[in-house]
């Protein structure tokens, strides 16, 4: 009784201490996440003029960062995990961005000049792909 | 398949704009530039003549300083060449006036006088050629003219000149035959100017007793080459081109000055320039010197219709001749020379009584036309006359003895032109030839 009340006790400590280590490593990762977020943030949100999204396959987005689209008055939130056409953008932003996005996600490369609100843009896209050939996080 | 996008958009407006204006501001480097390389080449340009205008300054520097050397020469040898004469003609004047000489003594004064008066007159002469030349109005007028003319008229000037220097010198002659009877265009005046130079020249740089040697030949070249040799004390190789500076002057023996204003020969390399012609310097020091110039020869060819001069030797008697002359002293002259040839001589003062004169007698022979006179221009008067078909020769006689004045009077339908002072021998033989002419036409 005593040896299997041992036994548990051992056993349940063990599971404790695994699963506190692995918590804090857990919460390690991503207190360094968060940084590494935030220093990202940090670093494109000031580089000037210059804007970064993340497309996932079916054309949402996913990350956004930059001060380009805030300096056109589009708040990043208002169009984050949306498709372009789920945007709130105007229709002329729209027509002037999805055939883009699509050639992105489709794999083509895009780097050249744009004129587009008497304003220019240089636009550089590629798709990405993971070694397991996954878009998206396991 | 499908790919997570990942896109990067940079505004590049900022930098189109500073495209732009780096665009803009290219074009006005540009323009920039191109004022500058405009300016550059303007004031490379500028320095280019700049510096020419320097060097020309530095040329004008240097013949002011020589202008001003020669001015100085000019003066000093000037003022002895004139006073010298002048010493003569005053000192010889006064003695005649003042004294009862003999007959003798007056003829061996005069001739002084009217010897130091002729050194005058070339000296004046020299002086007016080497303005004229100077100034560029020396004109070169080449006419029609038989060689054999001008070979006679040579030889009467070499004689003449060597008689008036009071020499008995011989004057040895070499003449090519075959070319006398040729014509060419040529201007005797210029020739005879050279001629009586380099004679003048001779005689004063050789011994009375050694003769003059005087070509007159054609070359192989066409030129006709005509020379004046003498046996004097030659030149020294390197002395050859200082001749022909203006007032430089040989010595006899380094030591003793030679007379003469210097401009001799120089007035004469200057005409034969005008004249397209050379001259050579043939010279050994202590046996003689030969200059030679070569004209170039344009031969003429139409038949020989010259007049033997050698045929006329007076006037011919009875013609009548119209001697238009203000100055009396000047007509008594003209009075004193014909006083020994049977002609019939009328005087008149004005160009009233000159043009009364010849619409009463229309057979007149010869009218001598003085240009300035009170009541007008023998120029004028003459050209009326040939205008109202007055044929007979008419010879300007008149103290302004450049070219270009005689160039006026035969414009104006002269038939020669004597200049002042008169030589007795030149004015007969003129009348001469004239009247001659004038009995042939007839």
């Amino acid at each position: 009784m005593m040896k299997g009340a041992l036994f548990v006790l051992s056993t349940a400590l063990l599971i404790y201490f695994l699963v506190n280590r692995e918590l804090r490593r857990k919460n390690h990762l991503i207190e360094f996440l968060n940084k590494s977020e935030h220093w990202y943030n940090l670093m494109v949100s000031n580089i000037p003029n210059v804007d970064i999204y993340l497309f996932d396959p079916e054309g949402k987005l996913i990350l956004s960062q930059g001060s380009v689209l805030p300096s056109m008055g589009i708040n990043f939130d208002d169009i984050k995990g949306k498709s372009i056409d789920e945007s709130s953008l105007t229709e002329r932003t729209k027509n002037f961005m999805k055939p883009l996005i699509k050639s992105v996600v489709e794999g083509n490369r895009i780097d050249d000049m744009y004129e587009f609100e008497n304003k220019h843009f240089q636009i550089s896209g590629l798709g990405l792909q993971n070694e397991k050939k996954c878009f998206l996080p396991d | 398949m499908l790919f997570a996008g990942l896109v990067i958009v940079t505004d590049a407006t900022d930098m189109f704009q500073l495209i732009d204006e780096l665009k803009l501001k290219k074009q006005e480097f540009e323009n920039l530039y191109n004022e500058y390389y405009h300016q550059n080449s303007l004031l490379t340009q500028q320095n280019v003549d700049l510096i020419k205008l320097n060097k020309q300054l530095k040329k004008s520097r240097l013949k002011a300083e020589e202008s001003d050397q020669l001015k100085t020469s000019f003066l000093t040898n000037m003022s002895h060449e004139i006073r010298t004469p002048l010493n003569g003609i005053i000192g010889f004047s006064q003695i005649i006036a003042g004294n009862q000489l003999g007959k003798e003594e007056v003829h061996e004064y005069s001739h002084i006088i009217a010897q130091s008066g002729e050194k005058l007159l070339a000296i004046i002469d020299d002086i007016l050629l080497m303005a004229q030349l100077e100034s560029g109005q020396y004109l070169y007028k080449p006419k029609k003219l038989c060689l054999d003319t001008l070979w006679n008229d040579l030889q009467y000037v070499a004689t003449e000149f060597v008689s008036r220097k009071g020499q008995k010198r011989r004057l040895l002659l070499n003449v090519d035959q075959s070319i006398l009877q040729h014509e060419a265009s040529l201007d005797k005046d210029a020739i005879v100017i050279v001629f009586i130079r380099l004679l003048d020249n001779a005689i004063k740089f050789s011994d009375d007793e050694t003769p003059i040697r005087i070509g007159f030949l054609k070359s192989e070249d066409d030129t006709l080459d005509i020379y004046v040799e003498d046996e004097g004390i030659g030149i020294p190789e390197n002395q050859i081109p200082e001749t022909f500076k203006r007032f430089k002057q040989l010595n006899k023996d380094n030591l003793t000055p030679v007379a003469g204003n210097g401009l001799g020969l120089s007035i004469v390399k200057e005409i034969l320039d005008v004249m397209n012609a050379e001259i050579h310097v043939d010279s050994t020091p202590g046996k003689g010197t030969r200059f030679m110039f070569q004209i170039p020869l344009q031969f003429i060819i139409s038949p020989n219709t010259t007049i033997d001069m050698k045929d006329m030797l007076s006037l011919p008697k009875g013609r009548k001749i119209l001697i238009v002359e203000d100055v009396r002293d000047n007509f008594v002259l003209i009075r004193a020379y014909l006083k020994s040839f049977k002609v019939n001589l009328h005087h008149a003062v004005t160009v009233a009584d000159a043009s009364d004169y010849i619409e009463k007698n229309p057979d007149i022979d010869l009218i001598m036309m003085d240009i300035r006179l009170p009541d007008g221009s023998g120029m004028d008067l003459t050209k009326k006359l040939r205008e109202k078909q007055v044929t007979c020769p008419i010879i300007a006689q008149t103290a302004y003895a450049d070219s270009h004045d005689k160039h006026l009077c035969i414009e104006a339908g002269c038939t020669d032109y004597l200049a002042k002072p008169i030589h007795k021998a030149q004015f007969i033989d003129t009348l001469k030839h004239y009247l001659e002419l004038e009995s042939i036409s007839v």
